[in-house]
C-alpha cells in the first residue's frame, strides 16, 4: 500500500481521527488523484452491494429439511461428520426438488415396492391396516393421510431391508435412511421401533408426521 | 453471554434469517462439480454439527465464515477457480444510500464478470464485506489476514470493479 492509499483507506473506514479527516476532506478538494479513489470506492462498494440476491424458491425449505433430517439420527447428535450430514441433506434436496433421479422399483425388496404402491393410490381405495408376511417376518401396514397426502406405514420387530440407493442417515449401513422413487419419499426409522414410511412429500414433512405418531425423536 | 439453546429448532431460528446472505456468496463460490445450492447445504450442515460450539454473536459472520472455509475445501479439491459467471437474478434492495445513478442501468452479467476477472484476495473480500455485510474486522477474522490488509484489498477491488464497468461503458465516467 502506498502512503496515500494508506490515508485513503484508513479515510474511507472511518479511521481518521475528525481534524486528520477533515485535513483529509481539504485535501480533496484539490487532489484529482485522491478524489478519484475515493469516488471509485464508493462507486465500487455501490455496485458490489448490487450482487446480493435472494436465495432460490425452496432452498429454505431444503436446508431446514436437512437439519431436522440430521437432528433425528442419532449419529448426528452424536457429532456425525459434516460430510455424512452433507450427503443426508443431498438426500433432502433431490427429493425435495423433485430431482432425484428416477429409479427402477423393480430392484426393490418387495416391502419397499408394497409400501411404495400402498402410498401412491388413492385413500379411498385402501384398507386402513393389514398384516403381510416378507420372507418370515410380519410387516404390519397402515395407511394415513396428511394434508389430504396418502402415507403407508410398515411397522416391524425386525429391521427393514435398506434398497439400492439409499441414504443410510446414520453413516454406516442399516437403520436409519432415506431413499426416493419417482417423487415419492422413503423414510425407515429404528427408533424407537422399526418402521418404513412413504408418501409423496418432502423428507422434512414425512419426518413430522413420523413424530406426530411417536416413531421419531 | 448469550445463553444458546442447543436444539435444531433454536439453529434454524438464528441461521436461516441468513439464508439469502450465504446464497449470495455460495453462488459465487462454489466451484464446478459442487453446485451453489449444495454448497449452502454444507454450510448449513457444518454449522448445525459446530452448534455446540457456538456461543451466541453474529450468526451472520459466523455462517459465513463457514460457507468461506466449506467453499475452500471443495476448491482445493477442485484446484481450479470458477470462471463461469452465474446468471442474473433477483436483487435485494441495498440497505445503504445506494446514491443510485448508475446502478439502475449496469447490466447484471457485466457486473459478474468483472467480479469474475478481479484477483482472488480482492474479490473474497469484496464478497465478504460489500456482498455480505461483515464489517473489516469479521472480515479479516473469516480470511485470517490483518483488518488493515482486508480494507486495501476491498478498496482495490472496489476501485478495480468500477474501473472494468466504466471501460464497458456500463457506467457513467463521472
Amino acid at each position: 500500500m502506498t502512503c496515500d492509499e494508506r490515508r485513503i483507506v484508513t479515510y474511507l473506514a472511518g479511521d481518521l481521527d475528525p481534524d486528520a479527516a477533515a485535513d483529509f476532506e481539504h485535501h480533496l478538494l484539490g487532489c484529482e488523484s485522491c478524489w478519484a479513489a475515493v469516488r471509485d470506492d464508493r462507486r465500487g462498494r455501490e455496485l458490489a452491494e448490487q450482487l446480493r440476491t435472494l436465495a432460490p424458491s425452496g432452498l429454505r425449505d431444503r436446508v431446514r429439511a436437512g437439519v431436522e433430517l440430521a437432528a433425528t439420527t442419532p449419529a448426528a447428535r452424536r457429532g456425525l461428520p459434516w460430510r455424512t450430514l452433507a450427503a443426508i441433506a443431498a438426500a433432502a434436496v433431490v427429493v425435495a426438488g423433485g430431482t432425484f433421479v428416477q429409479l427402477h422399483r423393480g430392484g426393490d425388496p418387495a416391502v419397499v415396492r408394497d409400501v411404495l404402491a400402498l402410498a401412491g393410490q388413492p385413500a379411498k381405495s385402501k384398507d386402513s391396516s393389514t398384516v403381510r408376511v416378507y420372507d418370515g417376518r410380519r410387516v404390519r401396514i397402515s395407511m394415513y393421510e396428511m394434508h389430504g397426502t396418502p402415507v403407508a406405514l410398515a411397522r416391524s420387530t425386525e429391521p427393514f431391508p435398506m434398497p439400492a440407493h439409499a441414504m443410510p442417515l446414520g453413516g454406516v449401513r442399516g437403520e436409519p435412511w432415506i431413499a426416493s422413487r419417482d417423487g415419492m419419499t422413503l423414510l425407515c426409522l429404528s427408533q424407537p421401533s422399526h418402521v418404513l414410511l412413504a408418501g409423496h412429500m418432502p423428507p422434512a414433512d414425512l419426518l413430522d408426521f413420523a413424530r406426530g405418531l411417536g416413531l421419531a425423536p | 453471554m448469550v445463553e444458546v439453546i442447543r436444539n435444531h429448532q433454536a439453529f434454524l431460528d438464528i441461521a436461516l434469517p441468513h439464508l439469502d446472505v450465504v446464497w449470495s456468496l455460495a453462488r459465487r463460490m462454489a466451484i464446478p462439480p459442487l453446485e451453489p445450492e449444495d454448497l449452502v447445504q454444507d454450510t448449513y450442515l457444518r454449522a448445525f454439527a459446530g452448534f455446540d460450539r457456538y456461543r451466541g454473536g453474529d450468526a451472520r459472520a459466523w455462517l459465513v465464515s463457514i460457507c468461506l472455509n466449506t467453499a475452500r475445501s471443495h476448491g482445493r479439491r477442485a484446484k481450479r477457480r470458477p470462471r463461469e459467471v452465474p446468471g442474473p437474478d433477483e436483487s435485494i434492495p441495498s440497505d445503504t444510500d445506494v446514491g443510485a445513478e448508475a446502478m439502475r442501468t449496469v447490466d447484471r452479467e457485466m457486473l459478474e464478470a468483472a467480479l469474475a476477472e478481479l484477483p482472488d484476495a480482492q474479490r473474497t473480500a469484496i464478497l465478504l464485506m460489500d456482498v455480505s455485510g461483515l464489517t473489516a474486522q469479521q472480515t479479516a477474522e473469516a480470511i485470517g489476514a490483518p483488518r488493515g490488509t482486508i480494507l486495501a484489498r476491498v478498496h482495490r477491488g472496489r476501485r478495480k470493479l468500477a474501473q472494468l464497468l466504466r471501460e464497458r461503458n456500463a457506467i457513467d465516467d463521472v
